[in-house]
C-alpha cells in the first residue's frame, strides 16, 4: 500500500460518518477502526440525517453541536441515481431533489468532505460510463480510455466491439450484435471497441492506494502509469474515495471506470487500513479548504 | 467580445418576474396589442428541411392533419391567454423572438422543440398533440425556443459566447445529456429563463394538476443549478478559457440566484422539512420572490 506523509495540519474536532449502508465496506472500516483514525468519530444513519439533525450555521446531530468547518464530514450517503423520475411519485422526485441540492451546499461548508453530492448521484461520482468516458480524460491529461460511441458522440469502431448499457459500471455488456438482440434501449446503450487484456483494479483513498488483485504479469512500468493515474486524480479530484479497473494488456492501461463504492477491493483485508489511513492523512492534507 | 451590457441585457430579459422598466400606461397598451396571442405565423405545410432531427420535416408524411391542426391551434391560443394573464413578460418575449413556428409530426421521434443557430427567428415543435398537458408544454416549448433566439440575436451583434465546436462534449446538471460547450452554455441561460417562467406561472395554478406540474418544472429547474458550478464550472476539465469571461460570470450569476432563491424558500432545519417545504403553497412564491 502507497500512504504518503501528509505536509498540511487540518485537525478536525469531529470526523461526521454520513452513511445509508452499513455494510458498506468505507462505513465498516471508520466504525470498526475508528480509534485508528485519530479524531472522534459520530455516525450518522440516513434516517437520523434526515429526521434527527438539525442544519444551521452549525448542525445539531442527537443534541451534539457540530461545527462545519471544524468538521471532516465522510459521504457514505446512498449512491442515489439519475434524475429520471422511474417509478418514483412526481412530489416524491420534488422532495428528493430538495435534498440533494440542500445536502450538496451543507457538506460543501465541512472543513473537509470525502465527496460532495453530484448531479448524478448523492455520494459523488463520475456519472455513465459515458460521462466518465468523456469527462476523465479532461481531468486527468494522458489518461486512456476506451474507443467508444454514442448517439452524441458517434465514431466509427474497429476490432471488438462490445455495448454496455453506460449506467452499469461494473458491467462490460456484451458483444453488439448480442447486446441488440438483449433489447439494450438507445438511451442506455454504448458501444465500445474491447481492450485487449484483464481488469485490474486500484483501490484508492485520497493519495493512499493499493491493487487488490494484482496480475503477476503487470510490468513497473504499467503499475507505475495506474498509480500515476490515481495520483493525478488525488491533485484535482472532489471525490476522494474511489475504485478504478484498468485494462491491463501489453501496453499502457486503460481505464474502464472509476467508481465510489469498493465493490471489489472492499472485503480485501488491506481495505480497512486503507481507509483509516487514507482518510487521515487526506483529511490532514486537504481539509480547511474548499473541495477541488 | 460579448459585451457586458449584451449579456446583461439577456438577464433582464429572462426576468420575467422583475418589476417591469416600463410605465405602467405602456404596459397597458402593449398588453392590448399583445391581444394575448401569438404573432409568429404557424408553419403547418412549408418544404423546410430542419437541420439535426431525426425525421425529414418535408415529407408529407410530417404534417398534421386537419383534425389535429385544429387541436394544436386551439392548444397555442390557451397557451398565449395563460401567459398574458400570468407571464406576460415570456409572452412579450415569444412575440419579440419567434417570427416562425414549424408545426409538425413523426412517429419516429418523440414530442420536443428545436432551434438552430441558421434559423433565427423560427423553431420546430414536433407531436405538439399529443401530450395530454399540451398547453403548458407548448408554454414552455415557445419560451424555451425563444429564449434561444434571444442569444442567437445577442450572440449575432456582439460575437458568440463560447467556442462553437461540437465537441467535447459536457454533462447537462439538467437532462443528464451530453452537450457540446456552446449548448451548454445557452441551456444555462435557458433553464434560469424556464426557472422565473414556472415560478411566475406557479403563482395562480388553475388546478391542482397545473400546480403539481409547475412545482415539478420549478424543481427540475432548481436542481441543475445547484451543481452547475461544482460538476461543471470549477472543475479543471471545464474550459473556462472558451467561454466569453462576460457569459462566465452571467452563469455563475444565474446558480447563485437560483441557490439564493432555494435557500431563501426552504430555510427550514432538517432535511425532511426542506423536502415537505416544497409542497407547501407559499413555495413557488417564495422562490419568485426569490428571483425578482
Amino acid at each position: 500500500m502507497t500512504v504518503p506523509r501528509p505536509s498540511a495540519e487540518f485537525e478536525p474536532h469531529l470526523v461526521l460518518l454520513l452513511y445509508g449502508d452499513p455494510s458498506d465496506a468505507v462505513t465498516r472500516a471508520l466504525v470498526e477502526g475508528r480509534s485508528q483514525l485519530g479524531w472522534p468519530l459520530l455516525a450518522v444513519s440516513t434516517q437520523e440525517l434526515l429526521d434527527g439533525t438539525e442544519l444551521d450555521d452549525n448542525w445539531t446531530v442527537a443534541g451534539r453541536r457540530v461545527t462545519p468547518q471544524h468538521t471532516a464530514v465522510i459521504n457514505r450517503l446512498p449512491l442515489g441515481d439519475r434524475l429520471e423520475p422511474g417509478p418514483e411519485t412526481a412530489a416524491g422526485t420534488v422532495a428528493r431533489q430538495a435534498l440533494w441540492s440542500r445536502l450538496h451546499d451543507e457538506l460543501g461548508r465541512f472543513g473537509y468532505a470525502s465527496s460532495l453530492p453530484t448531479a448524478s448521484s448523492i455520494l459523488g461520482c463520475y456519472g455513465s460510463l459515458l460521462d466518465q468516458w468523456q469527462d476523465l480524460p479532461r481531468l486527468v491529461p494522458g489518461l486512456r480510455v476506451p474507443d467508444h460511441s454514442a448517439p452524441s458522440v458517434p465514431r466509427a469502431l474497429h476490432g471488438t466491439v462490445f455495448s454496455v448499457n453506460r449506467w452499469t459500471p461494473y458491467s462490460l455488456g456484451k458483444p453488439l450484435d448480442e447486446a441488440l438482440a438483449a433489447g439494450l434501449t438507445k438511451e442506455a446503450r454504448l458501444d465500445y471497441v474491447m481492450p485487449e487484456g484483464r481488469l485490474v483494479h486500484l483501490a484508492q483513498v485520497g493519495d493512499s492506494m493499493f491493487f487488490p488483485n494484482p496480475p503477476s504479469t503487470m510490468t513497473a512500468p504499467q503499475q507505475q502509469a495506474m498509480v500515476g493515474v490515481a495520483r493525478a486524480f488525488a491533485a484535482v479530484s472532489p471525490i476522494r474515495i474511489l475504485e478504478h479497473a484498468f485494462f491491463l494488456g501489453h501496453g499502457e492501461p486503460i481505464l474502464y471506470s472509476s467508481f465510489p463504492v469498493p465493490v471489489l477491493s472492499g472485503g480485501h483485508p488491506l481495505y480497512p487500513d486503507l481507509v483509516t489511513q487514507g482518510l487521515h492523512n487526506d483529511i490532514k492534507k486537504r481539509g480547511g479548504r474548499r473541495s477541488a | 467580445m460579448t459585451s457586458r451590457s449584451g449579456v446583461d441585457a439577456v438577464l433582464r430579459e429572462l426576468r420575467f418576474g422583475a418589476a417591469p422598466l416600463i410605465a405602467a400606461a405602456d404596459l397597458g397598451a402593449m398588453a392590448e396589442a399583445d391581444e394575448a396571442r401569438f404573432r409568429f405565423v404557424l408553419d403547418f405545410d412549408s418544404a423546410e428541411r430542419w437541420p439535426d432531427v431525426a425525421y425529414d420535416t418535408a415529407a408529407p408524411a410530417a404534417r398534421h392533419d386537419d383534425v389535429m391542426r385544429s387541436r394544436i391551434v386551439s392548444v397555442l391560443d390557451e397557451a398565449a391567454q395563460m401567459m398574458a394573464g400570468r407571464a406576460p413578460a415570456a409572452l412579450r418575449l415569444v412575440n419579440g423572438q419567434l417570427q416562425r413556428v414549424l408545426l409538425r409530426r413523426s412517429e419516429n421521434a418523440s414530442g420536443g422543440s428545436a432551434s438552430h443557430r441558421s434559423h433565427v427567428g423560427c423553431c420546430l415543435l414536433t407531436n405538439l398533440h399529443q401530450p395530454a398537458e399540451a398547453v403548458v408544454v407548448a408554454i414552455e416549448a415557445v419560451t424555451h425556443e425563444s429564449i434561444h433566439q434571444l442569444l442567437y440575436r445577442t450572440e449575432q451583434a456582439g460575437g458568440n459566447f463560447c467556442d462553437l465546436a461540437p465537441t467535447p462534449t459536457f454533462r447537462s446538471p439538467w437532462s443528464g445529456a451530453r452537450l457540446p460547450l456552446h449548448s451548454l452554455v445557452h441551456a444555462s441561460f435557458v433553464w434560469f429563463g424556464l426557472l422565473t417562467l414556472w415560478s411566475e406561472l406557479a403563482l395562480g395554478p388553475a388546478f391542482d394538476a397545473e400546480a403539481a406540474h409547475a412545482r415539478g418544472r420549478i424543481a427540475h429547474c432548481l436542481f441543475g443549478f445547484a451543481f452547475l458550478d461544482d460538476d461543471l464550472l470549477d472543475s479543471p476539465a471545464f474550459p473556462k478559457a472558451s467561454v466569453d469571461a462576460q457569459v462566465l460570470e452571467a452563469m455563475r450569476g444565474m446558480s447563485a440566484a437560483a441557490r439564493r432563491a432555494t435557500r431563501g424558500a426552504e430555510s427550514d432545519a432538517t432535511l425532511r422539512r426542506v423536502a415537505a417545504a416544497r409542497q407547501g403553497a407559499a413555495w413557488p412564491a417564495a422562490v419568485a420572490a426569490g428571483l425578482a
